[in-house]
C-alpha cells in the first residue's frame, strides 16, 4: 500500500515538473493560456489529478486551490492577502481525531493508535503553520500600509476586512480550552508533548501578536478615516468655491465669541516706504539713489540668452517682390535714356504702354519714384513739373504732366 | 535683543511660529511656562498668544476682538479670499505627487519635481495658472518654474513655507496649514455646508457621464 502511494506520488510530482510552465502560466494568467490548448491530452490528465478545473462550461481551466496556494507560498508572492481563518473547524477535527485515538488506544487497536496520532500531529501542525503565515501576512499588510491596493478608500475597506478577520481568528482560538486539552491528553506523554506544549504555546504566542496587530490595524484605520476627511475637506471646499465664486461666509469678527482661528492680528509693523510726495526730500533721496552702486547684475539663466549656432547657408533668400508701378517707372527711364536723353513727357509715355491703373497714379508714381533716387542717380535726369494754371485763386496747384530728359 | 523679545517681536509683526518655521523660537515657547509668561507679556498689549486646534504652532491674536472690530474685518475678508487658491494649491501638489493625503505639516516639497509633473501634465498646469490669476500669487511669467517660483515665494512670506535647502529648492510645510484645515473646518461646521459629502457627489456625477 504504502509502495503504491509513494509511487504515485512521485509520479504526480513529475508530472507536475513536466508540465511545469503550463501551470505557471496558468497561475500569472488565471486560466489556461490559449496556446496550451491545443495539448488536449496532457490538460485531461491534469484534470483527472485535480491540478486544473473548470468552474462552470463557459469558464476556461483553472488552477485547483491546493497549488495555487503551493505556488503562492513557494513565491512568496503576495497576492493572497486574505487570511485562512477556518480556525474553528480545524480544532473540532482536532478533537475528532483525540477521540478517536484514544479509542482505539483503549480497545487495544495500537496501529490505529498511532495511525491516530500521527493524524493529530499532521493536523495540529498543519494549524500552527497556518496561524503562523496569517500573522506574517498580517503584519505585512500592516508594514506596506496595504500598499498593494491603491486608493484610499480600497485601503480602508481592506483595512476593515482585516479587522475582521483577525477578530474571528481569535475567536476560533478563544475556543480552545488548554484544561480540557490537557484532559483530554491524560497521561499520554506524547498527545501532551503535542497539544499542551506546542499548540498551547504556538497559539499563545499567536493571540499576543494578533492582538498588536489588531490595536496596528485600529490606529492605522483611524489614521487612513483622518486623511480621506481632510482630504474630503479640501477637496469639498474646492469644489464649492467653484460652484459659489463670491461666497462669503458671516463676517465671524461681527459675532460675539468669535474664534481664536480667525482672530489673527494684523502685523504691528508696516513696511518701511519712502513716501515720495514731498519735495523737500527730493535732494535727500536724489543723493541716496546717486549713491547706490550696483555691484553686479545678475542675469538668470533663460534660453534666448544661450548661444546658439547659426547656419549662415541655410539662410533663406529674400525675394523683394518689385511693384508693378515701380517695373514701369524703370521702364520709362529707361526710355529715356534709349532716346537719347530727349525730353519724354510721362502721359506720352503712358499713352504708349498697357498700364493697368489711372492717369493720376501713373504720374504719382513717377513723381515718387524720381523723388526717392539717391543723388548720384537724380543728377543723371532733369525733370520739370507741368502744373495747371489755377483758374480760381485756391492756391491749390496740380501737376497736370512731367517731362524727363537727360543733361 | 533677547531671545524673549524677539520671538514677542515676530508674533506681534503676524509671524507663525511653529516647530517649521521657527524652529528655536518653538522650542523656546515649549520650555515650561515659557508660552505663559508670552501670554502675560502679550496681554499687557492688548494681545494674546493663540495656537491651532490640530497640530502645533503660535500665533498672536487680540485679547480683546470687540475693540478691534475693524482689523479683524480686514483679516477677516483678508483669510476668506486667501482659502480658495490656498486650497487649490494644496490639491495641485496632491495630484503632482499622486498621494493620498494633503500636504501636512513636516511634508517636504521639492520644487523641480512639483515643476517636472506639471509641466508634463496639461492639467496640473492649468490649474496653476488659475493659482497665479489670483492676486494672492499673482504672476506674470509664462514659464512653469516661474509661476512656481513666485507661488512659493509667496507661501513663505506667509509662514506656510519654509526654504529648508535653497540651493536644491527644497522647502519644509510648516504647521501653518494645520490652521488653513482648521478654519476650513470651521467654516463647513458653522455653516453646515457638508463639503465632505460634494467629493462623493460629484464622484458620483462624474460616473453618470462616464
Amino acid at each position: 500500500m504504502t509502495d503504491e502511494v509513494r509511487k504515485s506520488g512521485v509520479q504526480f510530482l513529475k508530472n507536475l515538473g513536466r508540465h511545469a510552465e503550463l501551470i505557471l502560466d496558468t497561475y500569472l494568467e488565471g486560466v489556461v493560456p490559449i496556446a496550451y490548448e491545443d495539448n488536449r491530452k496532457i490538460i485531461e490528465t491534469l484534470i483527472q489529478q485535480q491540478v486544473l478545473w473548470r468552474p462552470t462550461e463557459e469558464e476556461g481551466l483553472h488552477l485547483t486551490q491546493a497549488v495555487r496556494n503551493l505556488l503562492e507560498q513557494g513565491l512568496k508572492d503576495e497576492r493572497n492577502r486574505q487570511l485562512d481563518i477556518n480556525v474553528g473547524s480545524a480544532i473540532a477535527t482536532i478533537k475528532t481525531l483525540i477521540g478517536h485515538y484514544k479509542e482505539a488506544q483503549s480497545t487495544g487497536n495500537y496501529r490505529d493508535a498511532s495511525a491516530y496520532l500521527r493524524d493529530i500531529g499532521e493536523h495540529v501542525f498543519t494549524l500552527i503553520e497556518s496561524l503562523r503565515r496569517n500573522v506574517h501576512k498580517l503584519w505585512t499588510h500592516i508594514n506596506n500600509e496595504f500598499g498593494r491596493v491603491g486608493s484610499l478608500s480600497a485601503k480602508i475597506r481592506e483595512n476593515e476586512l482585516a479587522q475582521e478577520q483577525v477578530a474571528t481568528i481569535l475567536l476560533g482560538l478563544g475556543m480552545f480550552d488548554f484544561k480540557d486539552l490537557a484532559e483530554l491528553s491524560g497521561a499520554n506523554p506524547q498527545l501532551r508533548k503535542l497539544l499542551v506544549v506546542n499548540l498551547q504555546w504556538e497559539i499563545d504566542k499567536c493571540v499576543t501578536e494578533l492582538s498588536s496587530a489588531q490595536k496596528r490595524l485600529f490606529r492605522m484605520l483611524g489614521h487612513f478615516k483622518e486623511i480621506r476627511a481632510r482630504t474630503a475637506l479640501v477637496h469639498g471646499f474646492k469644489i464649492f468655491s467653484e460652484a459659489h465664486l463670491d461666497y462669503q461666509p458671516p463676517c465671524y469678527p461681527e459675532q460675539t465669541n468669535m474664534s481664536s482661528l480667525f482672530n489673527m492680528i494684523v502685523p504691528f509693523e508696516a513696511k518701511a516706504l519712502l513716501n515720495t510726495t514731498i519735495d523737500d526730500h527730493d535732494a535727500v533721496l536724489s543723493q541716496i539713489v546717486q549713491s547706490i552702486k550696483v555691484s553686479a547684475v545678475e542675469q538668470t539663466e533663460s534660453p534666448d540668452r544661450q548661444a546658439r549656432a547659426v547656419d549662415i547657408f541655410e539662410m533663406p533668400e529674400i525675394e523683394i517682390e518689385e511693384k508693378p508701378e515701380t517695373v514701369a517707372v524703370e521702364n520709362f527711364l529707361s526710355h529715356v535714356i534709349d532716346k537719347d536723353g530727349q525730353k519724354i513727357s510721362a502721359l506720352s509715355y503712358y499713352q504708349m504702354i498697357d498700364f493697368v491703373m489711372d492717369e493720376e497714379f501713373w504720374l504719382f508714381a513717377v513723381f515718387s519714384y524720381m523723388d526717392s533716387m539717391n543723388d548720384e542717380e537724380s543728377s543723371l535726369f532733369n525733370k520739370k513739373l507741368l502744373n495747371n494754371t489755377p483758374t480760381e485763386f485756391t492756391g491749390n496747384q496740380f501737376i497736370e504732366d512731367i517731362e524727363v530728359w537727360i543733361n | 535683543m533677547s531671545h524673549f523679545a524677539d520671538i514677542a517681536k515676530k508674533l506681534i509683526n503676524g509671524k507663525f511660529i511653529c516647530e517649521y518655521s521657527y524652529p528655536d523660537e518653538h522650542a523656546f515657547l515649549l520650555k515650561p511656562g515659557m508660552a505663559d509668561e508670552m501670554m502675560a507679556y502679550l496681554e499687557k498689549m492688548e494681545f494674546t498668544l493663540s495656537t491651532p486646534q490640530e497640530g502645533n504652532g503660535f500665533y498672536c491674536s487680540y485679547l480683546l476682538p470687540k475693540n478691534n472690530q475693524a482689523d479683524l474685518k480686514k483679516q477677516f475678508i483678508e483669510i476668506i479670499s486667501s482659502l480658495s487658491p490656498l486650497v487649490n494649491f494644496l490639491t495641485l501638489v496632491q495630484q503632482s505627487c499622486g498621494d493620498d493625503d494633503i500636504i501636512r505639516p513636516g511634508d517636504v516639497m521639492r520644487m523641480t519635481e512639483l515643476q517636472g509633473v506639471i509641466e508634463d501634465t496639461t492639467a496640473l498646469s492649468t490649474q496653476l495658472d488659475k493659482i497665479v490669476s489670483h492676486s494672492l500669487f499673482r504672476s506674470t511669467s509664462s514659464t512653469v518654474e516661474g509661476k512656481l517660483k513666485q507661488v512659493f515665494n509667496r507661501l513663505i512670506e506667509m509662514d506656510y513655507l519654509v526654504s529648508s535647502n535653497p540651493a536644491h529648492q527644497i522647502y519644509t510645510a510648516t504647521s501653518k496649514w494645520s490652521l488653513l484645515i482648521d478654519q476650513i473646518r470651521f467654516i463647513n461646521d458653522t455653516e453646515q455646508l457638508s463639503l465632505e459629502k460634494l467629493v462623493d457627489e460629484t464622484i458620483k456625477q462624474d460616473d453618470l457621464y462616464d
